[in-house]
């Protein structure tokens, strides 16, 4: 198994291609960094969705709940109570990382590669670690709403 | 969810806890989780699976749980990041062997599960996927309870308590 970087654009694409599509922000990205698993944070929801097949891995999007909160103030949801909206900005972030790796794994072409369903954690400083046989490459990014990273671990099964 | 499929996780969940930690473990009465459900948990493991079976199995447990299995496996560990990575392997490598045992047996071989994922963080809530109800089978043992949850398709029928 082996990082393969070219991987790594096409989720980077489809994440910014969605967020222009579904709310007309360009997210700008910093400079990429190796993520430390158990370092502190400032994320408080993660969409997590599993990569499997000739490529293999995670793809986190970590965004604040402040974050979460303009995106569905701005998609024009209605919710009742605080409860509700919860519950809906973490459905919101579930469907993001599903968009982002569906779309992703288009771009990629590669049939034999497919997504788990997406899951989306909440907690203060919540921790999400997984066995590794290359880097976690975090991607920070900016908008005019917030910050918000993506995650990406991807291993491509080489042929021997 | 079909009660055979059931008893599989309860009997593969049984076998791993004594062939890792000699531990014996009993269940307890399955139910759905409604909403955000029982989210008194501070580790969760779990796998997701595509293909044939779709969807996510976890084990949920407390911190004070998972240090105690720690203590069973009696390994020495050179720092707390040394042990804080090794807990995380050991709770999602659970949910892994959990879930593929089962679902070899329940789901044929046309399905792949992701490597395993641990969250940690006090009272974590976790969002499931909406395909399939969440059922829930309580644990309990000399070193504290815990949850196995579930939430499954398999060949294209959601496995819900409803189909007994």
């Amino acid at each position: 198994m082996a990082m393969d970087v070219t991987v790594v654009n096409p989720f980077l694409e489809s994440a910014i291609n969605m967020f222009k599509q579904m709310f007309g922000i360009t997210p700008e990205h910093g400079k990429p960094f190796i993520v430390t698993p158990n370092a502190n944070h400032r994320w408080e929801i993660s969409g997590v969705i599993g990569i499997v097949g000739s490529t293999e891995g995670i793809l986190l999007l970590r965004v604040t709940r402040l974050f979460a909160m303009k995106l569905l103030e701005k998609s024009g949801v209605t919710v009742t109570d605080d409860a509700e909206r919860q519950e809906v900005m973490r459905e919101m972030i579930s469907e993001f990382v599903n968009i982002i790796s569906g779309n992703a794994l288009s771009r990629l072409g590669d049939k034999d590669i497919d997504i788990t369903p997406p899951v989306t954690v909440q907690g203060e400083n919540h921790s999400i670690s997984w066995p590794v046989n290359a880097p976690i490459i975090g991607v920070p990014f900016l908008t005019k709403y917030g910050p918000f990273e993506m995650q990406i671990n991807l291993c491509t099964k080489k042929e021997i | 969810m079909k009660k055979e499929i059931i008893d599989l996780f309860i009997e593969k969940t049984k076998k791993t806890f004594f062939v890792l930690f000699r531990k014996e473990i009993r269940e307890g009465s399955p139910y759905i989780i409604s909403g955000t459900g029982n989210d008194n948990w501070d580790i969760s493991g779990f796998v997701g699976a595509a293909g044939s079976c779709q969807g996510l199995v976890a084990i949920r447990l407390t911190q004070s749980t998972g240090e105690d299995l720690m203590d069973l496996i009696k390994m020495d560990f050179p720092d707390l990041t040394g042990r804080w990575v090794i807990l995380n392997d050991m709770i999602g490598e659970l949910a892994n062997t959990v879930a593929g045992n089962v679902l070899s047996e329940a789901g044929g071989d046309k399905f792949r599960l992701s490597v395993p994922i641990t969250v940690q963080g006090k009272n974590h809530i976790i969002s499931w996927p909406k395909k399939a109800e969440i059922l829930a089978i309580p644990f309990s043992s000399d070193i504290g309870s815990f949850e196995l949850q579930i939430s499954l398709v398999i060949n294209g029928s959601p496995v819900s308590l409803d189909s007994l």
